[in-house]
């Protein structure tokens, strides 16, 4: 089936904005599959059109609901210690310093602008795709994109 | 400030290109690990979707079953509607009656049926004169399906031509001397039901005075000033209105009452099938029972009998031709010698 | 507990068994129930509408407690049980409000 084959091709992405969500691989392993679950119980109730900015719509829902269910729940610096364990795809990501430095630094941004960032600059999703994920106004979203965007630089430069 | 603006956005647009481009070659997943993740959900999904269709559907029979024994257990619906119908038999039928704790219910979809055995008092013993199964869609009754065991049982549909008891101001079908031949010609040492119509309205204790002993009086034909004319007002036949005239034993008969007298038992059973006239209405042979006003009429007038049922042997019943208040007879069941 | 605490690899994935198991069980016993009302047994089978409900019922309430996946199977599980033990109640209920005889 087409569909599915177009899912495949996004696990990647979606394993990498859920753990950039949330920071933990074992969390964002279980998002992704939790999101494709979603993704075909409720395939029914949508007219798709962008499948691509739709699963990220689920993976957004998937993470936001995890948040709601666990309220004590803290996105942690990931453990040195688990880098020491078989390879995995998070081991992959962590050893992209830069990666996980701009992480750090989005994550470190007010809760809005962290998303809008992390959607439209490192997922590279449209203006539009972003607001219909988050539910946000446009003019809204740039304005959170331009703020974020700023204050990332200001951190970067003061690390230097 | 623009130049400001766009050295800022330019450093940060290749700080992102540079993180993305390091990362961007990872394959977090194997090409078999994604497959598997979308495999999983999809089977994930599709047997969610499974069961909770199934749930759905299974729900729908308890919940409709649910929602119709609610319905009638709220406020007695059932009890009551089995109470009208029971009711309307002793008043409508003569000398007929019925034992309610034999009476059985199903309650299907929205639908009730109830189903009983009428007896008849023919000598000293009930016979069984049939059977009534009644459909109700929720409150809303079916014409009964009866089926009666009598060798001469009433029409269903009533008639001039083919009633049994009639007012002293309306005509007698049938051939007087024919029903004193039957009784007559039958032979000693059987038991009689037969159907007496009288020749002026009287008071039933009168009546009772007027009967030789060793005989039963066991229905009451009561003037309700229709009977002259034996439609109601609009043209449709009906039929006599009366009650046992005997105290009755079986348990949960309404007739079983040591501080009501049967009179104010009628009385009170009218005014029930009254306000629910098109139940009563549907179980009664007659179509139409015009209660309002019928009951009005007996409220105003009194209790006068004009026709009833007696029972005895048939040596006994042939004592009637004597008594001159008789106008007319008409022999209804003959069973074998029960009396003594 | 919180969820970064657990790093338990495997079946940690989507509805938790105990709410899948209770789910299972509510379904079986509402098919044994349609079964016994479609052909109108006067007797009901108790098992289809005691105890299974009961059991269920407790396997949904393991499965809403234990923060795994997602709950909706046990969710799913616990109402379709506590609706089969609110039937049974509502039908003896009902059923002695219907033509009681002692």
């Amino acid at each position: 089936m087409e569909l599915d084959q177009v899912y495949r091709d996004n696990v990647n992405d979606l394993y990498r904005y859920l753990y950039s969500l949330s920071k933990d691989h074992f969390i964002a392993e279980d998002l992704v599959q939790e999101s494709f679950y979603r993704a075909y119980l409720h395939l029914e109730d949508y007219e798709i059109s962008n499948i691509r900015a739709w699963l990220f719509k689920v993976a957004y829902h998937a993470f936001i609901d995890l948040l709601r269910k666990n309220k004590r729940f803290v996105i942690q610096e990931p453990k040195e210690e688990r880098h020491s364990s078989k390879e995995t795809p998070e081991k992959r990501l962590l050893e992209k310093e830069s990666f996980q430095l701009l992480i750090n630094d989005i994550h470190s941004l007010k809760e809005q602008e962290k998303h809008v960032l992390l959607l439209c600059d490192l997922h590279q999703l449209s203006y539009s795709e972003a607001a219909e994920i988050l539910e946000m106004n446009l003019n809204t979203l740039k304005s959170h994109l331009h703020r974020g965007r700023k204050k990332v630089m200001e951190k970067v430069k003061e690390r230097k | 400030m623009s130049e400001d603006k766009n050295q800022f956005e330019d450093d940060y647009q290749k700080l992102l290109n540079e993180t993305l481009n390091e990362v961007s070659e990872i394959q977090s997943y194997s090409k078999k690990s994604q497959t598997e993740i979308v495999t999983i959900g999809k089977n994930m999904a599709r047997r969610t979707n499974i069961m909770i269709s199934l749930a759905i559907l299974l729900l729908i029979v308890p919940i409709m079953t649910l929602t119709t024994y609610l319905y009638y257990a709220i406020g007695g619906r059932a009890d009551h509607l089995i109470d009208v119908v029971t009711k309307t038999i002793y008043v409508t039928e003569p000398n007929m009656g019925l034992e309610k704790l034999k009476l059985e219910d199903e309650v299907g979809f929205f639908s009730m049926n109830i189903t009983f055995d009428v007896f008849k008092r023919i000598g000293k013993e009930d016979y069984r004169a049939g059977n009534y199964k009644l459909d109700f869609f929720l409150d809303h009754p079916n014409f009964p399906k009866k089926n009666m065991l009598l060798d001469r049982p009433l029409p269903e549909i009533p008639d001039k031509e083919t009633e049994v008891l009639f007012h002293p101001k309306a005509s007698i079908p049938f051939n007087q001397t024919d029903q004193w031949d039957i009784l007559n010609k039958l032979p000693d040492g059987t038991v009689a039901e037969v159907y007496v119509s009288l020749n002026e309205l009287m008071k039933p204790d009168v009546l009772q005075k007027q009967l030789p002993k060793n005989m039963e009086l066991r229905w009451l034909a009561v003037d309700t000033g229709m009977e002259a004319a034996q439609v109601d007002k609009g043209g449709v036949p009906i039929t006599p209105l009366g009650y046992p005239a005997q105290y009755d034993p079986t348990i949960w008969s309404p007739f079983r009452s040591y501080d009501q007298t049967n009179e104010e038992v009628f009385l009170d059973i009218l005014s029930l099938l009254e306000k629910n006239q098109p139940v009563a209405e549907k179980v009664a042979r007659a179509k139409s029972l015009a209660l309002k006003s019928r009951l009005a009429y007996i409220k105003k007038q009194g209790i006068n009998v004009y026709g009833a049922v007696i029972t005895g042997p048939t040596e006994e019943l042939r004592k009637l031709q004597n008594i001159k208040e008789i106008r007319a007879l008409k022999v209804g069941e003959v069973k074998l010698w029960n009396w003594e | 507990m919180e969820l970064g605490v657990k790093k338990k690899r495997g079946d940690r994935r989507l509805p938790t068994i105990s709410g899948f198991l209770s789910f299972l069980v509510a379904l079986i016993s509402l098919a044994g129930l349609n079964v016994a009302l479609l052909i109108k047994e006067k007797v009901f089978p108790g098992v289809f509408i005691i105890q299974l409900p009961i059991v269920g019922f407790f396997l949904g309430v393991i499965g809403l407690f234990t923060l795994k996946r997602s709950r909706l199977y046990a969710i799913w599980g616990l109402s379709l049980n506590i609706f089969l033990l609110i039937f049974t109640l509502l039908m003896i209920i009902s059923s002695l409000g219907i033509n009681y005889k002692p």
